[in-house]
């Protein structure tokens, strides 16, 4: 396990609190709402390091695999900024740590979709690795379709699926919609890629709700589509700026790649002191990461080395995969 | 090869359009680099050079005193090189620049004879085909002829007489100074025979008031609305292009070529046609331009009465620099040094049979840096975001003392890989994919049909990967001479990559044919002269210059270029494709994609700061404007269709516009020579000198890509 030596708190990796469900729609409370955005917060920073390993992995990153991972990945960046405004319209205090890879799928319990993703798309990983079939699988997994789009209030207090918790978020925000405070530690950095769409929540209480609701529709209608036979993003959030496939929600462009050959990827080599030094390199930037997206979102505010500590992030994770080491994402617990 | 030979450098030169009496010196400086033997200060390179004193010009000097926009000299200069062993680059040989009575090997310079010849063969030429370029000239192929009206036979010589502009040549040195490529001035025309002058009396000059009794001759203030209809003038009288520049000698012997005034002139069939149409940025039949190029050779006389030929070079005249200090992140030096380097075997410790040496060190101030500089240099000139503008900034500070792997450019995650590929699918083309990859230019011509986006050359992209791995040096023991530093740093200040078709030279520079043998003791980057016989000329009537080089055509290729052979590749009138050439959607598009890039953003300004908008107390810059601004540049206002498409901004919507307000255009400059009274900052680059002027009420601010087409306009240039 690599060691740095500055690191902050945030690179000991932090296991996902699911949410508890709110069985009913009166039983709604701030706190509980708070939970719920905080983890969906959490889960969209979960793809990101996730995704963005494997797109990296790919050799030649024009290839049709390497652009719609791409365009995946620059989305979930909009999904955790579009989360982090609704959190913060509800006064929701985030701390974005280090995802923990390698157990679980550890979004939702998807035992209790039916059918079970995790028995059509298998074998499967979440540790970070190449884009090879076990990610893809779990990439399936991850933005598989609510298909039969259950009531939040039925018997089982889990939820079985992003578009589940989202559609259950979604009630909460109506419920408190009164606790909607606009332009409230609002991020904007992808206005110019959806400029038929609305962004940031600016309006108070109930006006709020509806730009609330268009962000929430945003992530889910881009992720993993509202359901299986109506898999389309509606025009407005549609990057028609350069996604190559702008209609694709994630869900089909993942079953889309499932189907295609798999693009060739760098291979690991053997562990030396290049490889060792890379890994540093590359959780030092994203140890910057994590900083910055805390003082982005926790503020509001975009600090002026925003740019550089993305860019370096990517360029880190890219140098380490060719030269043939994984990229890493957190420090050990006991470090 | 113990003999001391002679050259001229640079081996190209830059001469650029005004129409002003008035000229300054082209740059001898590298832009945006420290100026040589100034590293210290705070001016960077590329700016011109004020003709009397040799020192940078300030901003009060980019026009004369009428206002009117100075044209560019290129200057030339004589090297010695003694005690050659073999052909190397770096030149090992120690090297002299010759000057009036300086001493070469004993003997002392008496007098440096110049011949230069400049002509303009745009309008006898082919289209340019953006997306094939070189291509559609190979297996004895031709493009589409422009003119046809003016005879299917690209070779009849009544075709060529009447198309082809042509001053003849002209001889100066320190007794004869100065020389017009004028049309008054043909009993000038002479020409070298060795040391001798030899007057051409009858030499065939042409220039189209000489051939075409109705010309249409753009005027200034003119109402374009009008040339759209009824006949705008009639103008048997008027003359039009009547010279394409002037040549004369300094006191020290070396050459200075000013070019053309930036003249379009069009000719209508009779007196009652209408004004001839412009409505393509490239192949506009009908019209003439007074841009040229031809060789620059010269003779050495000694006060001993002996002489020494010397390896001549080449004069390109073209557009305005508009932004000489923005460096190019693919010039057209990078573009001529792969060509050698890969295909002239200029360096075989670089690159031998056929493959790069991977234990070569590129040394990171020749080879790295100046793309890292150029880098952070782009937001001068184009509308970029706030995190492309930061993320460029870490690019540019960058040193060779940081370790690759913790840079912005770890990995070369973020560089557009030169892979030309036999198929222009996107699924396998990296020039096919925006951003983040970069530079996030528009590409040009190549032999799989066009490339979407720009590339660094292959050379540039290797040496970049020998940084990434950290095989680099700092920088070279062995540094250019002063003669090979003029011949980089005059290549380096213009565009390449973009060849679509270019603002300077265009696709022919990375073609091998057009070279002299830089082993024979010519050096690199040298064009080969075809040797023109002008003492057979025994008919003023009867054109002298043929049809020219033609490239990939066996047996014509390898003969050498004449005059008007360097710039008839262009577009004609240049005036419509720098209009045109702001931003557009890639070509080819197979994603039917809306949205727009950069043609040439470093050779052609699209969104500026002036200086007169810029608080010196501020820390933020201000709101950028439109280079090319006021009354014509709204779609709307010509067009009541249009609807603001983004890719008509920043143009006049009306080509014809720009043949008449080209020289109203500002100039981007360092704060540091900005003299209007107050104090810049070195780190800013203004625009100034300005003369666009008019309300701007319909025109929404410049807004930062990524910028989105539509509204059905935007393809307005194909």
């Amino acid at each position: 396990m690599i060691k740095l030596v500055n690191a902050s708190p945030l690179l000991k990796a932090k296991k996902l609190i699911k949410p508890k469900k709110v069985a009913r729609d009166d039983l709604w409370t701030l706190d509980a709402l708070h939970e719920h955005l905080k983890w969906a917060v959490d889960v969209e920073l979960y793809t990101i390091p996730f995704y963005m390993a494997a797109m990296y992995s790919i050799k030649d990153q024009s290839t049709e695999a390497g652009r719609l991972i791409k365009s995946i990945v620059n989305q979930e960046m909009l999904h955790m900024q579009s989360a982090a405004n609704i959190a913060n319209a509800y006064g929701t205090e985030l701390q974005i740590c280090a995802p923990m890879y390698g157990g679980e799928i550890p979004h939702l319990d998807f035992d209790l979709d039916t059918p079970n993703p995790k028995d059509i798309y298998y074998p499967y990983s979440t540790a970070i690795g190449a884009f090879d079939i076990q990610r893809l699988n779990t990439m399936c997994i991850i933005e598989y379709p609510d298909w039969s789009a259950p009531d939040s209030t039925q018997v089982s207090d889990e939820y079985g699926s992003i578009g589940e918790l989202y559609s259950a978020i979604a009630n909460g925000c109506y419920h408190l919609r009164e606790c909607i405070q606009g332009n409230h530690k609002q991020i904007n950095h992808f206005e110019r890629f959806y400029p038929d769409t609305q962004l940031t929540i600016t309006e108070s209480r109930e006006q709020g709700l509806p730009q609330v609701n268009n962000l929430i529709n945003l992530i889910v209608d881009q992720g993993e589509g509202v359901a299986k036979d109506a898999q389309y993003v509606p025009p407005e959030y549609q990057n028609r700026v350069d996604d190559v496939q702008p209609t694709w929600d994630h869900y089909e462009k993942f079953t889309y790649m499932l189907k295609q050959p798999l693009p060739e990827t760098f291979a690991i080599e053997p562990y030396g002191e290049r490889q060792k030094k890379l890994q540093e390199i590359q959780l030092s930037h994203f140890n910057e990461f994590l900083l910055i997206m805390n003082e982005t979102f926790t503020t509001g505010n975009t600090p002026k080395d925003f740019a550089t500590v993305m860019y370096k992030n990517g360029a880190a994770i890219s140098a380490c995969w060719q030269n043939g080491v994984l990229p890493v994402f957190s420090m050990s617990n006991e470090s | 090869m113990s003999k001391t030979i002679f050259r001229v450098h640079p081996a190209i030169g830059i001469a650029r359009v005004g129409n002003s009496e008035e000229y300054y010196l082209a740059p001898e400086s590298i832009a945006a680099l420290p100026q040589p033997g100034k590293p210290e200060d705070k001016t960077k390179g590329g700016l011109p050079l004020d003709p009397d004193t040799g020192e940078v010009i300030k901003s009060s000097q980019l026009r004369d005193q009428q206002g009117a926009f100075k044209r560019q000299a290129a200057r030339f200069r004589v090297f010695a090189y003694s005690d050659l062993d073999k052909p190397s680059y770096p030149e090992q040989a120690s090297e002299q620049e010759v000057t009036i009575g300086s001493q070469i090997q004993g003997k002392t310079v008496k007098n440096i004879k110049w011949c230069v010849h400049l002509a303009n063969k745009k309008s006898a030429w082919f289209v340019n085909d953006d997306d094939h370029g070189v291509v559609a000239y190979e297996n004895g192929n031709f493009p589409v002829l422009r003119n046809l009206p003016e005879g299917l036979d690209p070779y009849n010589e009544s075709r060529l007489r009447r198309l082809v502009i042509d001053a003849g040549p002209r001889v100066v040195d320190q007794n004869n100074d100065l020389a017009q490529f004028d049309s008054e001035s043909h009993t000038q025309a002479a020409y070298l025979k060795g040391a001798e002058t030899v007057s051409v009396a009858d030499y065939p000059f042409s220039f189209p008031f000489m051939h075409f009794d109705h010309l249409d001759i753009p005027k200034k203030g003119e109402d374009t609305k009008l040339c759209t209809g009824k006949p705008l003038q009639k103008s048997r009288e008027a003359r039009g292009i009547t010279s394409l520049g002037n040549v004369l000698t300094d006191s020290c012997g070396r050459l200075i070529v000013a070019g053309g005034y930036g003249k379009a002139v069009g000719w209508r069939l009779d007196s009652k046609d209408n004004p001839v149409p412009i409505d393509g940025p490239v192949n506009n039949d009908q019209w003439f331009d007074d841009t040229s190029d031809g060789p620059v050779t010269a003779v050495i006389e000694f006060e001993d009465g002996s002489c020494e030929e010397v390896f001549g070079g080449w004069v390109v005249v073209t557009d305005p620099s508009y932004a000489p200090q923005t460096l190019n992140v693919v010039s057209l030096f990078d573009e001529a040094y792969d060509t050698f380097v890969r295909k002239l075997n200029l360096q075989p410790d670089v690159f031998c049979n056929g493959r790069f040496n991977p234990e070569y060190k590129p040394a990171f101030d020749d080879h790295i840096k100046p793309i890292f500089k150029a880098t952070g240099q782009q937001l001068w000139n184009a509308y970029l975001p706030e995190i492309a503008i930061q993320a460029h900034k870490s690019v540019d500070e960058i040193t060779a003392n940081d370790d690759p792997d913790t840079t912005i450019l770890a990995g070369l995650a973020y560089i557009r890989q030169p892979n030309p590929g036999t198929e222009a699918t996107w699924r396998s083309q990296s020039i096919d994919e925006g951003a983040p990859l970069m530079p996030l230019s528009l590409g040009d011509s190549s032999e799989a049909g066009g490339k979407p986006f720009l590339t660094p050359t292959v050379t540039q992209y290797q040496f970049l990967h020998s940084w990434s791995n950290h095989n680099y040096v700092e920088s070279y023991t062995q540094k250019l001479g002063e003669g090979e530093y003029l011949d980089r740093a005059t290549l380096q200040n213009c565009l390449g990559g973009r060849f679509s078709p270019g603002i300077d030279m265009t696709w022919i520079i990375r073609e091998t044919a057009m070279y002299q043998d830089w082993q024979t003791g010519a050096g690199p980057f040298r064009i080969k002269h075809k040797p023109l016989n002008y003492a057979a000329i025994n008919n003023a009537n009867t054109a002298f210059l043929g049809l020219g080089w033609i490239p990939r055509h066996e047996g014509v290729e390898h003969l050498g270029l004449e005059p008007g052979d360097a710039t008839k590749f262009m577009a004609l009138p240049w005036h419509a494709d720098y209009n045109s050439c702001a931003i557009h959607q890639t070509s080819p598009n197979d994603l039917n994609s809306e949205t727009l890039y950069w043609s040439w953003p470093a050779q052609r300004p699209v969104t500026v700061y002036v200086a007169h908008d810029y608080d010196i107390n501020a820390k933020d810059l201000p709101a950028q404007r439109y280079s090319v601004r006021g009354k014509g540049t709204y779609p709307l206002e010509n067009t009541p269709t249009d609807k603001h498409d983004l890719a008509n901004a920043g143009r006049f919507w009306e080509y014809r516009e720009m043949l008449t307000k080209w020289d109203d255009i500002g100039v981007v400059v360092q704060g540091t020579v900005i003299d209007d009274g107050r104090e810049y900052s070195e780190h800013v680059y203004l625009e100034v000198e300005s003369m666009l002027h008019g309300d701007e009420p319909e025109l929404a601010a410049p807004k930062p890509w990524p910028l989105i087409g539509g509204s059905g306009t935007a393809t307005r240039k194909k």
